[in-house]
């Protein structure tokens, strides 16, 4: 008989991952974004967890690299692993396939310094990391293009309020903010009432490298940035991008890079997102506009599934809210981008294609990576940003010019200040 | 590699001019995928091929017929009787690419579909028009009306519901050798001719392939709500069950988590019912707020009557959604007594329901395995998992031996051996001992009429 039950040989397999092993429920179809945008099996989490028995464990397939190119499919959301029943993770197995195989790391590299134009603020790829590999200029180049901040209006305005923030917080950017869009950066520091202070020079938080299977170029980043923290005097840390702070959480999960559970304890306490420090109350909605909230996949997950940045939008827009639909991605997917990047853009099309209200004109999201994917798939007629560019003036003050990194002194009553 | 590729180049070459581009694969690491489903056997295809247009299925089964090549229809895999395997090796025709939700008719309360819609989107979508597609398996989320249809799949509404057959008004389907036929209507009453949507649906792909789906709609009960009910024993468990029936009460759903269940799920979360809860009822009712809260008093004093230790009611969805959680996670679960299963979903007449679990649970105590009962009490249908360790001989021996007692006990108490999954692969060889020959002989002729040269789904069900 042909039918072969793959249960016999599943233990002889060598993935040593803590998951247990995939029974082919097919429950990660429901939410997987390449699967959803392309209807192709081959791509889904359980094709691939099959795939990756069959061909790479078992050797029962003809040809590893193409089980291995295959397998590379994948936007490293992280949206199979939040419901499979057996735990397995396939970004994670995949970073540590990535990670174990020689020829990988080079080609990575070769692409991404020959993009570096186009995709080095995606990546993550701090000043650390550039200069010595690439031409002067180049990145630099891309950059300047990218740096233009789009007019738009504002939808809501701060309150003045005095701040409430609970200790010393300084502010973690992320590499888009401090190198292409330095006006989330002055903005988010106005809102922690730090509007004068130099940006600190924080290294990459270190995602994108890990997920492309750059393991040591990422645990260089991470020991810089800790490095920078201890410094600082473990000040608390204020993330605006969901991928970066998925990324410096993650640090506490690194054996050896904290001194001792205590310090990583105080890390892990440490990072939050800005949006948890503050407060819709504080903040008025002057435009009645729908806007669109995009959950970024590295988001954390609160109450009932909420992330913090929603649930600030959602209290300070009330009915002007909505979100993008079950299985939306943006399509950025770290390296799929790169490797795929048709498929890359079939996931950004059957976003715009399955957004829930067409009269939609403006999509704010709390993810580096996202604004600037969705920014470039969008329609005509859609604004993509931050959702920090929702943000206008206090009243009685004047906000945002057109460069207002450029402006002095905004107003430092205008922030929001932390609940806690 | 498991099979070599049974295709010549040149039927290779009409399937790729059939389906351009990816709609065609045959490259086994990206097909292997579609050799499997979640009864985890598999069978390499010899390709795969992925319509968009119900068209390219008429020509494929023309040529299937004419080539004698065996076609093999698949939706999400999520089947776990081995229904999507492509034992023998043949061609994988996915459905997927048919995902196109027709017509909403709000005033015939019907829907046209096409069978690689998403149960769960379909029915949020009727949700919001405030109309009902009750049928509800447990993988409705992830599973499509084309599978559901094809497996006649039921779920825990079905004790007032019913089950999918009975929410299919009509199918357009493929005849291999390419005919397109057309069963059925779109009027809720229809009783020209014999009645062959009643006997496509449930017919695991082996008899046609469904391109369109006609389906009946309810209007969406305004209200419902969850009971979640712990007993002393399984006994009382049982006979609340019966009481509930007595007061004249249809609840949508009564489910039933015995003992052994309730210990493996707490392993996994922390569980809200006390220590002394041997037996634990889920019950969810719904209709008209006021009909509803009539219903709920009811239904309480016939619980109360029998002194249950335990008892939890939620009225807001997301509460509900919490007590329902408890039993989602017994699949999940069970895997922590063991690395396999066989996992069985008979049926047994309502009465019968306390002898079958009781003699289950004895048989499991003979042969040194645990097994866990639970599930559908409203209908009898009781699934039942045997767990063991594949690796260690002993247990697989005893589980076999267990399976094969338990089967012939259902039986005799005149259960059948399926209510929800069917035979598929995994179960054809017990078709016999519950369906007698002369039957049998007709299953064959009515196999011979549909599908002259056996090219569909072969060697399944039946
Ligand atoms: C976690 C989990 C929970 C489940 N819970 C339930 C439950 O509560 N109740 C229940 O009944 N089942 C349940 N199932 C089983 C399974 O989900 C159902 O059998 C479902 O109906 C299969 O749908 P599918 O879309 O995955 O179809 P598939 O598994 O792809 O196909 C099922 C059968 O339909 C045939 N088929 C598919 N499409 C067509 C077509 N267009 N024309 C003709 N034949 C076709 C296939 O050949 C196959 O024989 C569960 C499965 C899992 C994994
Ligand atoms: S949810 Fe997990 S176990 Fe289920 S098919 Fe997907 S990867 Fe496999
Ligand atoms: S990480 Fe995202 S894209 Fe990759 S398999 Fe999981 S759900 Fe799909």
């Amino acid at each position: 008989m042909a039918t072969h039950d793959n249960q016999k040989s599943r233990r002889a397999g060598t993935v040593a991952d803590k998951e247990r092993e995939c029974i082919l429920c097919g429950r990660c179809l429901e939410v997987c974004p390449l699967f959803i945008a392309t209807h192709q099996e081959e791509l889904s989490p359980r094709g691939k967890a099959f795939l990756l028995d069959k061909a790479l464990e078992q050797g029962e397939l003809g040809d590893p690299a193409t089980a291995r190119q295959l397998l590379g499919l994948c936007l490293g959301c992280e949206q199979c692993a939040q419901v499979c029943p057996q735990g397995r993770n396939l970004p994670r197995t995949l970073r540590r396939l990535k990670a174990e195989q020689p020829g990988w790391q080079s080609w990575v590299w070769r692409v991404w310094i020959s993009q570096a134009r186009w995709i080095w603020p995606h990546l993550g790829l701090g000043t650390c990391l550039l200069p010595q590999r690439l031409a002067p200029g180049s990145a630099f180049a891309g950059l300047k293009s990218l740096a233009d901040r789009p007019r738009m209006s504002a939808v809501i305005r701060g309150l003045p309020r005095a701040a409430r923030l609970q200790g010393p917080t300084v502010l973690f950017p992320g590499c888009v903010a401090r190198w292409a869009k330095p006006w989330w950066t002055q903005t988010a520091q106005t809102l922690l009432g730090s509007a004068d202070e130099v940006v600190l020079d924080w290294s990459c938080c270190g995602f994108t490298l890990g997920q492309a299977g750059l393991t040591g170029p990422r645990l260089d980043a991470c020991r810089t940035n800790i490095a920078l923290w201890r410094l600082l005097g473990r000040p608390a840390v204020a993330t605006i991008c969901a991928t970066c702070d998925a990324a410096l959480r993650g640090y506490a999960d690194e054996p050896g890079l904290f001194v001792d559970e205590a310090e990583s304890r105080l890390w892990s306490q440490a990072v939050r997102p800005l949006s948890a420090l503050l407060d819709p109350g504080d903040f008025v909605r002057i435009d009645e506009s729908r806007v669109l909230y995009h959950r970024p996949c590295h988001a954390q997950r609160f109450d009932r599934g909420h992330d913090p940045d929603e649930m600030l939008l959602r209290g300070i827009l009330g009915s002007g809210f909505c979100t993008s639909a079950k299985g939306a991605c943006c399509g950025l997917g770290g390296v799929l981008r790169l490797s795929a990047p048709e498929l890359s853009a079939r996931v950004g099309k059957w976003y715009w294609e399955n957004v829930p209200d067409p009269e939609i004109r403006r999509v704010v999201t709390g993810c580096s990576g996202c604004v600037l994917q969705l920014a470039a798939s969008a329609p005509d007629n859609v604004v993509v940003t931050h959702w920090l560019d929702l943000l206008g003036p206090a009243e009685g003050c004047v906000w945002f010019g057109e460069r207002v990194w450029d402006s002095p002194g905004l107003c430092a009553g205008v922030s929001s200040r932390a609940k806690k | 590699m498991p099979d070599s590729n049974g295709l010549t180049g040149r039927q290779q070459f009409f399937l790729q001019s059939l389906f351009p581009g990816e709609d065609y694969l045959d490259a086994p690491e990206r097909a292997c995928v579609y050799g499997t489903d979640a009864s985890r056997l598999f069978a390499l295809p010899w390709a795969v091929v992925r319509p968009r247009e119900p068209g390219q299925v008429r020509e494929l089964l023309r040529w299937a017929q004419q080539e004698r090549i065996p076609v093999f229809p698949r939706a999400r895999g999520t089947n776990v009787v081995g229904g999507c395997v492509p034992q023998g090796g043949g061609v994988v025709v996915s459905c997927l690419g048919l995902d196109r939700i027709l017509e909403i008719n709000e005033e015939d309360f019907t829907a046209q579909v096409e069978p690689g819609v998403v149960t769960g989107d379909f029915q949020a979508m009727l949700r919001n028009r405030a109309l009902y597609y009750p049928p509800d398996p447990a993988s409705a989320r992830f599973s499509t009306l084309g599978g559901n249809a094809a497996t006649c799949a039921g779920g825990m509404r079905a004790v007032k519901y019913g089950v999918t057959r009975d929410y299919v008004l009509g199918i357009e389907a493929v005849l291999p050798g390419g005919e397109f036929i057309h069963t059925g209507a779109r009027t809720h009453k229809n009783v020209a001719g014999l009645d062959l949507t009643r006997l496509l649906v449930g017919s695991a792909g082996t008899l046609a392939f469904f391109t369109k789906l006609t389906l009946k709609l309810l209007p969406l009960p305004p209200a419902q709500s969850t009971l979640m009910v712990g007993f002393g024993s399984l006994e009382q468990a049982l006979a609340a069950s019966a009481a509930v029936f007595q007061a004249g009460i249809l609840p949508v759903a009564m489910e039933l988590m015995p003992r052994e269940t309730l210990d493996c799920v707490a392993r996994v979360v922390a569980a809200p019912w006390p220590q002394n809860t041997n037996a634990l009822l889920l019950l969810k009712h719904d209709g008209r707020p006021e009909g509803l809260r009539e219903e709920l008093v009811l239904t309480r004093r016939a619980l109360e009557g029998v002194g249950p230790c335990f008892l939890v009611e939620a009225r807001d969805p997301a509460e509900e959604d919490r007590l329902w959680e408890y039993r989602r996670l017994i699949n999940p679960a069970s895997f922590r007594l063991g690395t396999d299963k066989i996992s069985e979903d008979v049926t047994l007449p309502r009465s019968k329901v306390a002898e079958g679990i009781a003699g289950i649970r004895e048989v499991g105590r003979g042969h040194e395995v645990s097994v866990l009962t639970f599930g559908h009490l409203g209908d009898g249908n009781i699934h039942t998992n045997i767990m063991f360790d594949r690796d260690d001989q002993r247990q697989s021996r005893a589980a076999a031996a267990a399976h094969d007692q338990i089967l012939d006990l259902v039986l005799r108490l005149g259960g059948v051996l399926s209510g929800e999954h069917g035979l598929g692969l995994t179960k054809r060889k017990y078709l016999e001992r519950q369906v007698g020959p002369v039957e049998r002989g007709l299953f064959v002729l009515i196999k011979k009429a549909f599908d002259p040269c056996g090219i569909m789904n072969p060697g399944k069900a039946y």
